[in-house]
């Protein structure tokens, strides 16, 4: 990150550096992954998109215990992998 | 992204106080043989009932069971600031820059593996990758030939997608002890012995794409006219590989790869000589 402090009491302005690009598509071109439009798919419109917020659950792990996504996000960011499964 | 590669990475994760929880609709002991067999050591969950999805509206359309693939990150409010939805399924290279972004330290500065196996601009990270993949026509001794001629068999027997799953669950298995190039020379025996076989090379394609998308590093001393030379001779030969995609002939994938291989061997050492 580069910042700038300009003279005149004005307070520095950031200015971030490139953001990670990536391939949404095997085939396309690499876009800014921080955007709601990168992570987007025409299979599910109206998936939960960035800036939302994600609903509270609770699952049983394969243990038989039971989790909730609430006793994770104190710790630091969250990854949720929703994968076929099916196995 | 496959579980497996997940769990190669998770140290990286805690390093960064992030957690995973993955979920499926199968029922929780239905996971337990999966866990087992990839040594798993996040969560894995059941959305048995289908609740997590629909809340997230991330269905499969086309199957009233299972959900699409998809990654989400979100942070201590809950509030989303990654989202990947089907397409081309991100690895975890991609989330921990996401992550990373997210909280100013990008680009971070890791010795784990800055470069670890995401195709961010195909060219770059791949370039190892494809300088490495040639027709390999011994197997490396750290890799079990009866396990990958399993995989060889199935593809024999036209089980393509029975071989894949095979192929994708040993290389997951073996994957922390045994180097990357064994792992790269390993896929490309597999292509190799793919295409000895008559009428399909898809197998053999598929095999070279886990290898693309799955090298771990790249050299740390390739100067940035190598990487610009590189990118236009990779886009000449991904035209190449594109126009044969439909005609999975086994002479033009050999030549393909072949191709490849010098023509980014050449592009590096016309620059560097320079």
């Amino acid at each position: 990150m580069l910042i700038i402090c300009l003279g005149l009491g004005v307070t520095g302005m950031v200015i971030a550096s490139d953001a990670p690009r990536y391939k949404p598509l095997s085939r396309a071109e690499p876009v800014d992954i921080s955007t709601a439009a990168y992570g987007a798919s025409p299979l599910a419109p109206r998936a939960l998109s960035i800036g939302e917020i994600a609903p509270d659950f609770t699952v049983a792990t394969v243990s038989g215990m039971a989790i909730s996504l609430s006793d994770f996000v104190v710790d630091g960011p969250v990854v949720i992998v929703f994968y076929r499964g099916h196995w | 992204m496959q579980l497996g590669e997940l769990q190669s990475q998770i140290d990286r994760f805690s390093a960064r106080g992030g957690s995973v929880i993955a979920l499926s609709v199968d029922p929780p002991a239905h996971s337990t043989a999966m866990v087992r067999r990839l040594g798993l050591s996040f969560v894995i969950a059941s959305d048995q009932n289908q609740a997590v999805q629909k809340a997230f509206r991330v269905q499969n359309p086309d199957t009233n069971e299972l959900a699409l693939h998809a990654v989400y990150i979100i942070d201590e409010t809950r509030r989303i600031f990654y989202r990947k939805v089907a397409g081309r399924r991100p690895l975890s290279q991609e989330l921990l820059d996401a992550i990373d972004f997210e909280f100013g330290r990008y680009p971070m500065n890791d010795e784990a593996g800055k470069y670890a196996g995401t195709p961010v601009a195909f060219p770059r990270n791949n370039f190892q990758a494809l300088l490495n993949v040639s027709l390999v026509d011994s197997l490396p001794e750290s890799l079990d030939e009866k396990r990958l001629r399993e995989v060889v068999d199935l593809i024999a027997n036209r089980r393509l997608d029975d071989a894949t799953i095979a192929y994708r669950r040993y290389m997951s298995e073996v994957a922390e002890r045994v180097g990357k190039n064994d792992l790269l020379d390993g896929a490309a025996w597999l292509a190799t012995q793919a295409v000895s076989l008559p009428d399909d090379a898809r197998l053999a394609g598929k095999a070279l794409n886990q290898a693309l998308v799955e090298q771990r590093s790249l050299p740390a001393d390739i100067s940035d006219e190598a990487k610009a030379a590189t990118d236009r001779h990779l886009e000449t030969v991904r035209s190449m590989i594109r126009s044969n995609a439909n005609v999975w002939r086994l002479a033009s994938l050999k030549t393909t790869l072949r191709g490849y291989r010098e023509l980014s061997l050449a592009a590096v050492r016309s620059v560097d000589a320079e």
